[in-house]
């Protein structure tokens, strides 16, 4: 007992400590690679989106950097202390929303909620119940009669209810309505931790839209590997389409290289590591919204 | 009545299309100066857009000095930000069109540079002969 307060004080109180930092994590089921060396840290403040095609391994990435998964390689810490590892203190300042998140159905919701919620010291009802006002989800129904939507309610303010400091959605919106995804990103700007901290959040969503009201940083995953990692305005500034009329070299910086139906060539360049020489000096670079640099990355 | 028009959609950050279109309300008079912005917090709930992309461009808009931070009052337009902010920066997307212009054509950027010195020689004639 002693021995684990003591860890716990080491985990909590390095307030310098990276919200969540990823050091090259790998993940293999026998042959196939789930994840790829990944490498990445966020600070108190951030919010991540984490994007990528179906099967890339948001999931995986997302249950690796919670400990209920442990990478075949490589390592995580949340608030500093090791994923696997984690200690009371800092499970408390989390928050999770699963993509199939596990809901007792035959409780109402406010007695789902509490019976979570009561864990956690920074609970109250009060506070349970204003969460679920704001995203309109009936907390006297029986969770079994709710409809996919509301489960999906349910599900983020049993992740936001105890006010954690680090807040990991798996999709959270999938089976929202437009109106139930902006009470919902209503609610994550209004957040309110227990300490008072800035909150940090990493969200996996295929609604880019959404994610580029809310995201400070993107991280773009593919087939397990990070295409593309960095805060929003750096890549908005720095990612670039450039049209040749044959292939380019793959040197880094060359994010992607795609040839289009009518001939020409489309590459996506990051700036911050192209080397300019590869350029003609009068190349055409354009920005690209969060929808098309996505399809210009995975498409 | 001054509003924001906010696109996520666009492949111009949120916080910039912020600072381009309240410099561009200021430098056409819909907002004078001493004209309260509206709070951090109305813009991030209204507009659906996290409240530190609005912190960001309202800190930008202070230190281009077109917006100031009045006690209780929150963001207002300075004082001294009436009519052009910089007119430079207001020239500069004319000046960057005509030089993607020019490059398309193959112009040379001496060539470029001596036509639009004669543009603003004739413009200059025309100006004298009214």
């Amino acid at each position: 007992m002693n021995e684990s307060s003591t860890q716990a004080d080491l985990c909590t109180q390095d307030e310098s400590a990276a919200a969540v930092e990823a050091v090259h994590i790998s993940m293999r089921y026998g042959p196939v690679t789930v994840l790829d060396d990944v490498s990445f840290t966020l600070v108190p403040g951030s919010v991540l989106g984490l994007v990528g095609g179906n099967g890339a391994g948001k999931t995986t990435l997302l249950r690796c950097l919670l400990g209920l998964t442990p990478p075949t390689v490589g390592a995580s810490r949340l608030y500093g202390c090791d994923s696997r590892d984690l200690t009371d203190p800092v499970r408390t300042r989390l928050g999770y929303v699963a993509q199939r998140p596990e809901l007792y159905d035959w409780l109402r919701v406010r007695e789902q909620l509490a019976l979570f919620g009561q864990l956690y010291p920074g609970w109250t009802a009060a506070h349970a119940r204003e969460l679920s006002l704001r995203l309109d989800l009936p907390d006297d129904v029986r969770v079994g009669n709710l409809s996919p939507g509301e489960r999906q309610r349910l599900a983020i303010v049993l992740a936001m209810q105890h006010r954690p400091d680090l807040l990991i959605f798996d999709e959270p919106v999938s089976s929202l309505d437009p109106v139930g995804r902006r009470d919902f990103l209503r609610l994550l700007f209004e957040h309110d931790t227990l300490h008072h901290a800035a909150a940090t959040a990493i969200i996996s969503s295929h609604l880019l839209d959404d994610l580029e009201r809310v995201v400070t940083h993107l991280l773009f995953l593919q087939q397990g590997r990070v295409q593309l990692f960095g805060g929003r305005d750096e890549l908005a500034d720095c990612v670039r389409e450039f049209d040749s009329g044959a292939a380019l070299e793959r040197v880094p910086g060359v994010l992607r290289s795609r040839r289009r139906a009518d001939g020409s060539w489309q590459n996506v360049l990051d700036l911050r590591v192209l080397d300019p020489a590869v350029l003609p000096p009068t190349a055409d670079l354009r920005a690209l919204s969060l929808v098309d640099l996505y399809l210009a990355l995975n498409g | 009545m001054f509003r924001l028009d906010l696109q996520p959609a666009s492949p111009t950050p949120i916080y910039r299309q912020i600072v381009e279109q309240i410099t561009r309300a200021v430098a056409a008079g819909t907002l004078a100066p001493g004209d309260a912005l509206p709070s951090v917090r109305a813009v991030a709930q209204d507009h659906v857009v996290n409240p530190m992309t609005v912190s960001k461009a309202y800190s930008l808009l202070e230190a281009q000095g077109v917006v100031e931070r009045r006690r209780g009052v929150g963001m207002a337009v300075a004082a001294s930000a009436t009519g052009a902010p910089d007119r430079f920066a207001l020239l500069a997307p004319a000046l960057e069109h005509a030089a993607k212009v020019a490059r398309q054509l193959g112009i040379d950027p001496e060539d470029a540079l001596r036509a639009f010195a004669q543009t603003l020689a004739d413009s200059e004639q025309e100006k004298n002969h009214e």
